[in-house]
């Protein structure tokens, strides 16, 4: 039997402790059980360039490298055929951590919760010799030097680590205008593995069309808190909004609760149903679940590292 | 309709703190959530609701004034009254007659009356009318119609047995004479029915109900009891008593008499069961003063096994017998010996002033007739007008006032009479004795002045050889000094009510107070010696009562007892003892009506419960 090794997960408990890369350690050995049969630590691009890995035919149009001309089946049909082979090319893992107000909620603490599975998914990243960038997000995609962090190699791991441990949460959630500033940037398309609780008005699903817009390839992990799923509020109340800083006074009723919930519970259902649609990888994480746990079911029903 | 507790309408002051606590805005418990994107859709449906949330919340507050309301309205205790609401009138008639003080045990009858009297009340329903009447020698109204059972309950702490009978035919006029009132009465009897039957007849729209009291039956006790002085020896007295023995068995019953605490005589009687028995003894007193007897068996009744007289003090009469000399008449007055007799004659009579308490004029008489009391024998004074007239022929006594004290113990009838003179009585005298339409004897009370006048010479009759004639001198006398009545033995009735005036012959000095013989002096009765018209008091207890004058000196007055055979007999009765109809003792209860108050509390319950589910039971669940 696994090992549980209880994470303090209150706001002011050390975001990564001592026993955070033993964790990590365990997760990538998991993971490489996992995944042995599908792939080999590499990923294979949909680009085709030069390689020992013959991926397909075309014919011959002027100017082409003669020494791509496939002349076997020239002697066969006596019609002029380009070998192709795939091209082999590093798996840009571009992780966007939800860093909007509504994250700073909860206990266990949901922006702790987000942070540790966005080093978690870096660490196996990186581990996979896949180039890693950290996005933090929240009204918009922060620009400029520090804002970001782009690593490669097992060894970037304690940056990655150092660099999420610096993020606050504040502003807005804004998960389109991000989007379309990813899209618009010239980085290389690859995987976008969005953390975030998806509480955005404008809802969630135009901005993760517009990632696949942009070529992108994404994975959704949205992180509830338990106090949100299931609230435990019953009176009069004046309910204070974390984001905006707006306010409503609400005589909360069981009832309410009732109507809350199963609007709350039809909200996760339709981005994940859309999800399925889109064939968009998604993954609900309660924060009352260990996050290591959360990780490896992700693994397990596939669409992360794959 | 009457409220028994209106102060429970302080009650609704209440209301402004409830108002006050609906007006002022709750502070509501501030909550941080993560986003208001579901709070908001919920909240769109709810505005719509808000309108009809805000008349619930009105409606909770009119739901909690209105169970205030009921509860003030339920401590005020509304006391609903008229026909329609079944209400009656409650009239409780309490025998507090002398066997009431039988004792049951631990307790009187009384005591027990009381009881159930308090049980009648309690039971009485609101708006139930009730009236309380002690029946004592007359009724004794305790409590006047009243709505309120507390004060109809406090009452009853006044009712006083008075050792006497209970005059319960003056009571059941009392009712009959109510005023007429829409509501039936109901009549409750509570007494041991040791009263004589009575004539008696309901009237209509009036129940009667007989609640029976004690137990007790056996009894032995006094029923009579006098005294009287000897006419010719005011130093002795017979003695009569009569003992009722009211038990199943023949007893031999010890008896005492004590003049002012000093044995005088003791004995044994025996007495039948169920019968009386007399007895009869003289006895001698040259003092006067307290008379008691005591009959020593131990019963529930005490009281009755003793019994008082006060006898009056013997007092010596200065007479002076004006007289040119007669055998007869002086031999009549030394027979009495507390008569100091001096013998004048009228040259003396003439020659000086005599003071003395009666003057006897024997076939002399001066012209004027003296300031004092006198008594003429063939003569009288010249300046009365009327001197001695014709002779009456063949005179006999056809009549004379057989009430009157002077002619007591005297049989005129069998008189001779030799001679008598015609007597035109001036104004103001009445005849005493009389030869048709002739007075033989009359006389004249003027003031405190008495004055007789013997119209024949008793030498001329053989009046002086009877024994009526110094029992005539003797009557004469003892009338002169102590007027009608006052050297009587002197007993009154128990309940009997007495004025200041009726205690002027008992004392030359004024009495200021009246107390019982051995009792505390803080019962004493008080007499409000400035206006002593005005002053009126019971005599409630037996015993002897003694009177406190202005010089200090204590007075015997009168002794009061119980002597009466119906209250000694104290057997309770079973049923009401009325002549006609005979109404049997209650067996059912006295329910009370319907107690507003309690459906009023039940219905505020119910309003609140109904609004707790209805407004705050979903809070909480």
């Amino acid at each position: 039997m696994r090992e549980v090794i209880p994470q303090r997960m209150d706001r002011g408990a050390p975001l990564f402790g001592p026993d955070f890369l033993d964790i990590l350690g365990r997760l990538h050995l998991v993971a490489r059980k996992i995944l042995s049969g599908r792939m080999k630590a590499e990923r294979r691009s949909k680009r085709k360039g030069v390689s020992v890995e013959f991926a397909d035919h075309r014919p011959y149009a002027p100017g082409d490298d003669f020494r791509f001309i496939d002349w076997n089946v020239f002697f066969r049909t006596e019609q002029l055929f380009l070998k192709l082979f795939e091209e082999q090319e590093d798996l840009h893992v571009y992780v966007l951590v939800d860093c909007s107000a509504s994250m700073d909620f909860g206990t266990p603490y949901k922006f702790h919760y987000a942070r540790r599975l966005a080093a978690a998914i870096g660490y196996l990243g990186l581990a996979g010799l896949d180039r890693i960038e950290i996005l933090p997000f929240s009204t918009a995609l922060p620009k400029g030097f520090g804002s970001t962090l782009s690593a490669r190699g097992k060894g970037k791991v304690f940056r990655v680590l150092e660099f999420l441990d610096g993020l606050e949460p504040a502003g807005e959630t804004d998960l389109h205008g991000t989007i379309q500033a990813l899209g618009s940037s010239k980085r290389k398309r690859g995987l976008a593995v969005v953390i975030s609780d998806l509480f955005d008005r404008r809802g969630a699903m135009p901005a993760l069309d517009a990632l696949r817009y942009h070529k992108f390839e994404p994975y959704v992990i949205q992180v509830v808190s338990p106090q949100e799923a299931q609230p435990d509020l019953l009176g009069d109340l004046r309910i204070l909004d974390s984001e905006s800083g707006g306010s409503r006074d609400v005589t909360v009723t069981e009832g309410m609760l009732r109507r809350y919930r199963a609007a709350f519970t039809e909200y996760c259902a339709s981005v994940e149903t859309n999800c399925r649609r889109r064939e968009i990888g998604y993954a609900r994480c309660l924060t009352d679940v260990p996050f290591e746990d959360s990780i490896i079911a992700m693994l397990r029903h596939g669409g992360l590292f794959q | 309709m009457t409220f028994a507790q209106p102060l429970g309408f302080w009650l609704l002051a209440l209301f402004l703190p409830v108002v006050l606590l609906y007006l002022l805005k709750q502070r509501r418990r501030r909550v941080q959530v993560s986003t208001m994107m579901f709070w908001e859709g919920l909240l769109k449906d709810e505005h719509r609701v808000a309108s009809f949330t805000r008349l619930r919340r009105w409606l909770s507050l009119l739901l909690q004034l209105l169970v205030i309301g009921l509860l003030a309205f339920a401590v005020a205790r509304p006391l609903l009254s008229g026909a329609g609401f079944g209400a009656r009138r409650v009239v409780v008639l309490i025998d507090a007659s002398a066997s009431m003080a039988v004792w049951e045990g631990t307790e009187s009858r009384r005591d027990r009356a009381i009881a159930a009297a308090r049980d009648l009340v309690a039971g009485a329903g609101q708006g139930d009318s009730i009236m309380i009447v002690a029946v004592e020698a007359q009724p004794n109204v305790i409590a006047p119609f009243t709505e309120s059972r507390r004060e109809a309950l406090e009452s009853l702490d006044r009712v006083r047995v008075v050792h006497g009978p209970a005059d319960f035919q003056r009571a059941f006029d009392l009712l009959s004479h109510l005023p007429s009132d829409d509501r039936p009465t109901r009549v409750f009897v509570v007494s041991d029915g040791a009263f004589s039957p009575i004539a008696f007849s309901p009237p209509g729209g009036m129940t009667f109900d007989f609640i029976g009291i004690g137990d007790a039956t056996a009894n032995v006790g006094i029923t009579a009891f006098a005294l009287r002085p000897l006419p010719s020896s005011p130093r002795d007295f017979d003695v009569m008593m009569e003992v009722l023995n009211a038990t199943d068995a023949p007893i031999r019953a010890p008896y005492e008499v004590r003049a002012n605490g000093t044995l005088i005589d003791a004995g044994e009687l025996d007495v039948p069961a169920q019968e009386t028995v007399t007895k009869r003894f003289r006895q001698a007193s040259d003092e006067g003063g307290i008379i008691e007897v005591f009959v020593d068996h131990k019963d529930a009744f005490p009281l009755d096994n003793r019994a008082y007289a006060v006898l009056p003090e013997p007092q010596r009469i200065r007479v002076g017998l004006v007289t040119e000399g007669n055998a007869f008449v002086e031999s009549a007055l030394l027979t009495d010996d507390l008569v100091d007799l001096d013998i004048i004659s009228p040259a003396d009579y003439q020659a000086a002033q005599i003071e003395k308490d009666v003057l006897v004029f024997d076939r002399w008489a001066p012209e004027t007739a003296p300031t004092g009391d006198a008594i003429y024998f063939g003569v009288w004074p010249k300046e009365w007008n009327a001197p001695p007239g014709e002779a009456l022929a063949d005179p006999v006594i056809s009549d004379w006032d057989r009430e009157h004290p002077i002619n007591r113990g005297i049989q005129w009838a069998s008189l001779s009479l030799r001679e008598a003179t015609k007597f035109a009585a001036p104004e103001g005298f009445s005849p005493l004795v009389r030869c048709f339409d002739d007075p033989l004897i009359a006389i004249r009370e003027q003031g405190e002045v008495q004055t007789v006048a013997v119209a024949f010479d008793p030498a001329a009759s053989d009046f002086p050889l009877r024994v009526a004639f110094p029992l005539f001198t003797a009557n004469v006398l003892r009338y002169m000094r102590n007027g009608e009545g006052a050297g009587d033995v002197r007993t009154i009735p128990a309940g009997t009510v007495l004025g200041a005036e009726d205690l002027v012959p008992y004392s030359e000095d004024a009495i200021v107070s009246v107390r019982q013989h051995d009792a505390a002096p803080e019962v004493a009765l008080p007499i409000d010696t400035n206006g002593a018209d005005q002053f009126l008091f019971p005599v409630r207890d037996a015993g002897v009562y003694l009177g406190s004058t202005s010089t200090g000196t204590d007075v015997p007055l009168f002794a009061v007892n119980v002597c009466n055979s119906t209250e000694s007999r104290i057997a309770p009765s079973a049923t009401l003892p009325v002549t006609g109809d005979a109404l049997p003792a209650m067996t059912d209860g006295f329910r009370a009506g319907a107690e507003p108050w309690t459906l009023l509390a039940a219905a505020a319950f119910a309003l609140l419960c109904g609004e707790w589910i209805l407004f705050h039971r979903r809070w909480v669940e």
